[in-house]
């Protein structure tokens, strides 16, 4: 982690008036993250294979071909190479490094565990590329702290789960984020607060700025503009003169200034929620338990999402890592954790092995439905029971808290229940094991 | 064994038994058609454990025995050979099955007849008759409303309730739910009710299509298995565990808006809406009153984003509130499909109640669909 970064940038930032009621993002408080993994093909290639640990890797092909670097591992880019450089460019550069033809099959199932990952914390998740998103966590104080909390978490999720480490912005917009991620990288984490934004960018170049490339860069530069702070001093219809329509959204973006939300518009394709065991577990019982919790979650931002699927997907790994998934599809549209669990505890049963242990478990549910029209259910076990208790269960936790609620059939034991009843507190709560 | 029969009864025989064989099973055995004499009669049994399908068939038996031959091969097999008696005989060493018919001799390896599952004897429960038309009819009105997934196990069947006076089929998913009672002087003092799987259900409903015989229905004593034998065929099959959920409070018992339609023209004002439903939400409107519907028709209308709309104009006869329902696309064309009759009515009671359909004035038969919410 980069803390001194975030020092000297909270430092150089000083009391700044963001100027009456001039938001400088989406919301009032520093909020969105902009989470990036660091040299991901290349930190994979390195995590899978031990040789080329601390070595300049190259993902890309043989240094022979035509082919561009797809990207270079920290130690790579001390000898000047970076991603989008010929190859042979690259091996001229640093005889001695080992290029590797990149495997994408595994970089989009690691970059989709990874977005999972985004998915605990926020529904808010713009994926920019395979190895980038935008989260928003505005109001998840309650349920995970702030939103440095929020990143500090996912950084040491992605560590532990994935042994790859990612960079994390945090600020009130996603320019600013963006750019606070950039500068922490690698395996950093910044903050940017509320107020400060001005103040981080003034001394940064201006090439820093999302949109600015080298031929903007040349143009601000005969201007005598080399810094973000000159950019922001400016007087925007000058820079509109200079720049045209892009002037505009540059004199914003020189302020801090960002007001584009996280959109997850036609990007969010399933809901899922996955738990690795703290020990490995061969008790058929723990699992469906584990995965009737999971259902639950699962229904629960299924119905947060207002989104409503019919492919319910189960993920298992098994204590020697080989991992399998199954799915089935629903004839209608659910958010219902009890018919989820109905269809997850079906594929888990199937697959399960006596005496074989398990790792994790995983699920998923996608094939949204047109957000227009929802099928209606027939009260067949009682009047819309689940639809119901959905309701009540959404409502008492949006008041106490995620896991103020429960299932009878996710406690430890009944004299756990008689417990938690006679004292009456919530502290004999417990995680299923 | 060696046994001679007529190719034509043995190949329609192995057609029925064979698909009650276990397409994908870890028992070898299963996937074989089970080949023996039984009183003088040539008997082809198969199973796949939930439903066991028996056929006897007529044969000079020159000598008895029993074997189990792979299903497919031999169904094949004997399904391509001439009109000229087939001549079946075991080695009982090897466990060969050779057959031969006109100018083809062949012999299938076979498994010994004792790994055979046993089927489950007729023993005395519930017995009653019934001629085939009716249950198909019955079978075929229900089973479209059964569950196709296995997560709710006693919606994934046709629950058979026999009264003194009646018998009752019903099936439902949790979206819709078919109910057809037929009269019948049962001979039972209580109530019986049991969850017949759709799958066997679907097997009996096609056994039937060929048959005029009365079929003689046996429900287990113990309640574990239902019995169908109609003429020379029997068909055994599990029940499901569970109780079925109370649907007799869940045919509305009254309504805000009836229409009466010929069935001709829903099902062609509904097959084209799907086509536009597909491409989007799934959703069929029915629309009466308004703008749209004058006094005497129903608008039946569909859209889709991405592909475009349609609207169709059915003559009806309309009485009580203006509405407007959505339908699943499919659970319309489904019912739609099976309804047997000149006109429908649909019984309606606003968007969010049940829908009701069934042939005008049948009480005997009701289709209820739970509508789409429609959230803009």
């Amino acid at each position: 982690m980069n803390d001194k970064a975030a020092d000297r940038a909270a430092s150089a930032a000083g009391e700044e008036s963001t100027g009456g009621a001039g938001m400088s993002g989406p919301h009032a408080t520093a909020s969105i993250l902009h989470a990036d993994l660091d040299a991901f093909y290349a930190s994979v290639e390195q995590r899978d294979n031990p040789a080329l640990r601390g070595k300049p890797v190259v993902v890309g092909g043989n240094p022979d071909s035509r082919g561009v670097v797809a990207a270079a591992s920290y130690e790579a880019r001390e000898y000047g190479i970076h991603s989008a450089m010929p190859l042979r460019q690259a091996a001229r550069r640093c005889p001695h490094a080992k290029f590797v033809s990149g495997r994408h099959e595994v970089y989009r199932q690691v970059s989709r565990e990874v977005m999972d990952v985004f998915h605990r914390f926020t529904p808010l998740v713009e994926a920019i590329s395979l190895d980038e998103a935008f989260l928003d966590v505005f109001g998840g104080e309650r349920r995970f702290g702030s939103p440095e909390d929020i990143a500090r978490e996912i950084r040491a999720t992605v560590q532990a789960e994935q042994n790859l480490t990612i960079s994390i912005g945090v600020a009130t917009n996603k320019s600013v984020a963006k750019i606070a991620s950039d500068i922490c990288k690698p395996d950093g984490l910044l903050t940017v607060e509320l107020g400060r934004e001005r103040a981080f960018l003034a001394p940064l170049p201006v090439g820093r700025i999302w949109g600015v490339g080298p031929r903007t860069e040349e143009r601000l530069r005969a201007l005598g503009i080399e810094k973000v702070g000159q950019l922001a001093e400016m007087r925007r219809a000058e820079l509109v003169g200079r720049l045209g329509q892009f002037g505009h959204r540059l004199h914003d973006l020189a302020r801090g200034i960002d007001r584009r939300s996280v959109s997850t518009e036609g990007l969010r394709k399933s809901v899922g929620n996955e738990h690795t065991f703290g020990e490995d577990v061969g008790d058929l019982d723990a699992l469906l338990k584990e995965l009737l919790r999971l259902s639950d979650e699962v229904g629960r931002r299924l119905r947060a999402h207002e989104l409503q699927g019919r492919v319910v997907t189960v993920k298992i790994r098994r204590a020697d890592f080989t991992t399998l998934t199954r799915r089935r599809t629903l004839p209608v549209y659910t958010d219902d954790g009890g018919a989820i669990y109905d269809v997850a505890s079906v594929l888990m049963r199937t697959e399960f092995q006596p005496g074989e242990r398990y790792r994790l478990l995983g699920v998923h549910v996608a094939d949204f439905a047109p957000e227009d029209a929802r099928q209606m259910e027939m009260p067949l076990f009682g009047t819309n029971r689940s639809e119901r208790l959905n309701v009540a269960v959404d409502g008492l936790e949006s008041r106490f808290g995620r896991g103020s609620v429960r299932r009878g059939g996710l406690f430890r034991s009944v004299a756990r229940v008689a417990s938690a009843f006679s004292i009456g507190a919530g502290e004999v709560w417990e995680e299923p094991a | 064994m060696k046994v001679i029969c007529v190719q034509e009864n043995l190949s329609k025989a192995l057609s029925v038994v064979n698909r009650a064989v276990a397409t994908r099973s870890s028992l070898p055995v299963l996937a074989n058609i089970l080949v023996a004499t039984e009183n003088s009669m040539l008997k082809l049994s198969a199973t796949n454990m939930e439903i066991s399908t028996t056929v006897l068939i007529g044969c000079k038996v020159e000598s008895e025995g029993a074997v189990t031959i792979p299903a497919r091969q031999m169904t094949e097999l004997v399904s391509q050979l001439g009109a000229e008696p087939v001549e079946l005989s075991l080695d009982e060493d090897t466990l060969e099955l050779a057959i031969a018919g006109g100018s083809y001799r062949s012999t299938l390896k076979g498994i010994t007849a004792e790994d055979f599952p046993s089927v489950p004897a007729a023993d005395a429960g519930t017995s009653l008759k019934i001629a085939p038309g009716f249950l198909k009819e019955m079978i075929d009105l229900t089973v479209v409303a059964a569950a196709t997934d296995d997560s709710r196990p006693v919606l994934a069947g046709v629950c058979l309730t026999i009264k003194p006076d009646e018998i009752v089929f019903a099936a439902a998913d949790g979206y819709r739910l078919a109910v057809k009672h037929l009269e019948a002087d049962t001979g039972v003092d209580s109530d019986v009710q049991v969850i017949i799987p759709r799958s066997s259900m679907l097997e009996i409903s096609r056994i039937l299509a060929d048959l005029e015989e009365e079929v003689e229905l046996i429900i287990s004593a113990q309640n574990t298995h239902v019995i169908f034998r109609v003429g020379n065929t029997e068909v055994v099959s599990l029940l499901v565990e569970g109780q079925f959920p109370n649907h007799e409070q869940l045919v509305p018992s009254d309504h805000q808006t009836r229409i009466v339609v010929s069935t001709e023209e829903m099902v062609k004002a509904s097959r084209i809406a799907a086509i536009f439903a597909r491409g989007g939400s799934n959703v069929i409107r029915v629309q009466t009153g308004g703008e749209e519907a004058g006094p005497n028709q129903i608008v039946v209308s569909s859209r889709s984003a991405d592909l475009g709309e349609n609207t169709g104009q059915v003559e009806a006869m309309v009485e009580g509130d203006d509405t407007f329902i959505a339908f699943n696309a499919r659970f319309l064309g489904d019912c739609l499909s099976i309804v047997n009759a000149e006109e429908i009515e649909i019984l309606l009671s606003g968007a969010t109640s049940p829908g009701l359909l069934r042939p005008r004035d049948d009480l005997t038969y009701s289709h209820v669909i739970m509508p789409m919410h429609m959230v803009r």
